[in-house]
């Protein structure tokens, strides 16, 4: 019986595994959301927001610190509200892009629509972390986070004057730890 | 041990008061006992209150100003050898500007290793950042800015370790300087516990917010002291987790260090009216905090390797074969600690010196 269970349970993640959208993927442990690579440089990522979206992001920078390390790293946050863009099968209201030293880390993503579209994210994204080397966790009420390799995925569903509301980032884990501000933005 | 340390103290202390003569033999010999228990008795006591008064005014001072170089901006011709790094964009030079560094021969810079690393542990390209020279105003137009065509990492160096020692990086430039570069000090570590150093950057100067640090864009100093090993490693302080060829520099009160954006700056001693440099700036826990000293490498440490790039004088010591980290009595035994029982120690004996002499 036991075999049989986790038998079961291995061809469910097998196939949750493979499951892809047009805004959102997995491969040798990069996310690809909405088009963008963790660690990309700040003029691709800028190139094809403007190509993708048809939108020119508004750029704020300064100079930050990573935990223990006394250089000066430039954080710039770049931020645009595209037009009939989706994300797994929800419409985008927000995409934000920061970067560290000129390098993608992080990408928010926010995603309006009705709790049947948004529980279509969830379920992409588990299906891009759901692998036998990431960890689920339920970080409060409609708010879950996606461990995987080197990437941190969340998805919270919005409550309150958010409700209806999806919010997915990325974050680079060594990240998590360096710049403990950079998790809690 | 402690008798050790104490004659020790007595005669560093003796060239840092050269005003004062100590008592001859002789002189001290005709003194009753009594007398002579009397006034160190008396001289301990008012030491001891003076001391303590000053070391609480000063700690509340420090502490009330809680920028973190806590020090003043430079004069253009202060400190010509201070170069800044930067990378290699369009942004303005104080966007720009990641780390210090200094110019230690006509085409050679010294950093720090970690400065080469992006934020993912990568190491940098040449074409990635370029030294600006001659300026302490980082919002200055038209800096000179001068390529690299190498870069050397110290072998020992590893990003991802707790405490990454060995942090020192030669850069080597397309083009000459043409400053006129830093003396490397040569000395034994054990010769600048104690001493005053000062270090230089355009590092943060208030990180109450580590999201959005407060930067100067003309380069700032600030004096802080060398402190032992022990002190640097006590269990209340780094406990155990720094190596000896690392230096540690602050206040135990806090309140003045180097920060973010320091990094491969110089620390530097005067010695005889001419900079030295000690140390680059590396890392710390936070910036400024109480019992967290700044924590430099140890220049003299590593003058071998930096030997086999560009020649920048002999060792005056032979550097431990063995790296250790934490205290090892054998290093620092029979030299001055700046201990507060140490101090007190020293300047009872320079205190019961005058009183002798104005007796006799």
């Amino acid at each position: 019986m036991r075999i049989l269970l986790m038998t079961l349970s291995a061809m469910v993640l097998s196939s949750c595994a493979t499951t892809t959208s047009s805004n959102i993927s997995e491969s040798n442990g990069q996310v690809v959301l909405a088009d963008s690579h963790i660690g990309e440089h700040y003029d691709v990522v800028m190139t094809r927001a403007a190509t993708n979206y048809a939108v020119e992001p508004q750029c704020e920078q300064r100079k930050v610190a990573l935990k223990k390390q006394r250089k000066a790293f430039l954080y710039e946050i770049c931020g645009f509200n595209p037009e009939s863009q989706r994300f797994s099968d929800a419409p985008l209201s927000e995409v934000v892009y920061h970067f560290i030293g000129g390098e993608l880390v992080r990408v928010d993503v926010r995603a309006a629509g009705q709790t049947e579209l948004l529980d279509n994210v969830k379920e992409d994204m588990s299906a891009i972390f759901g692998s036998n080397n990431s960890v689920q966790s339920t970080l409060g009420q409609d708010s879950y986070q996606w461990n995987a390799k080197q990437h941190v995925a969340g998805v919270r569903a919005g409550a309150g004057a958010s409700a209806g509301n999806v919010h997915v980032r990325l974050l680079g884990e060594d990240l998590v730890d360096n710049a403990p501000w950079l998790a809690d933005e | 041990m402690r008798s050790n340390l104490s004659v020790a103290s007595y005669s560093d202390y003796e060239h840092l008061y050269s005003a004062t003569q100590l008592p001859n033999e002789t002189t001290a010999k005709n003194w009753p006992l009594m007398q002579q228990i009397t006034a160190m008795l008396f001289l301990f006591l008012l030491c001891l209150v003076s001391v303590s008064e000053a070391s609480a005014q000063e700690s509340q001072a420090l502490l009330d100003k809680h920028f973190i170089i806590g020090g003043q901006p430079i004069e253009s011709d202060e400190y010509p050898w201070v170069v800044a790094l930067a990378r290699n964009e369009e942004d303005s030079l104080f966007q720009r500007q990641f780390c210090g560094a200094t110019v230690i021969a006509d085409t050679w810079v010294l950093t720090a290793a970690h400065c080469l690393y992006n934020s993912r542990g990568v190491v940098i390209s040449n074409s990635e950042f370029r030294v600006a020279i001659n300026t302490i105003d980082l919002q200055e137009t038209n800096v000179e800015e001068l390529l690299v065509t190498n870069i050397y990492l110290h072998p020992e160096y590893d990003h991802r370790a707790n405490n990454p020692h060995s942090d020192l990086a030669l850069i080597e430039l397309a083009t000459s300087s043409g400053i006129t570069p830093v003396k490397l000090s040569t000395k034994a570590t054990a010769e600048l516990i104690g001493l005053q150093a000062t270090v230089i950057g355009w590092g943060a100067t208030d990180i109450t917010d580590a999201s959005d640090p407060t930067f100067p864009s003309v380069s700032r100093s600030v004096d802080v002291p060398i402190v032992s090993m022990e002190v640097c490693n006590a269990p209340i302080s780094y406990n155990d987790a720094i190596y000896q060829n690392q230096l540690c520099a602050g206040y135990a009160a806090g309140g003045r260090d180097s920060c973010v954006g320091d990094s491969g700056g110089p620390l530097v001693v005067a010695f005889e009216g001419e900079f030295q440099q000690v140390g680059v700036v590396s890392f710390g826990y936070g910036c400024a905090e109480p019992n967290f000293y700044g924590i430099y490498t140890d220049i003299p440490y590593f003058i071998g390797w930096i030997n086999q790039y560009v020649l920048v004088g002999e060792p005056e010591f032979e550097p431990e074969t063995l790296l250790t980290r934490g205290v090892d009595n054998r290093t620092y035994e029979g030299t001055q600690s700046d201990t507060g029982a140490t101090s007190l120690f020293g300047l009872l004996l320079i205190g019961a010196g005058l009183l002798l002499r104005r007796r006799s």
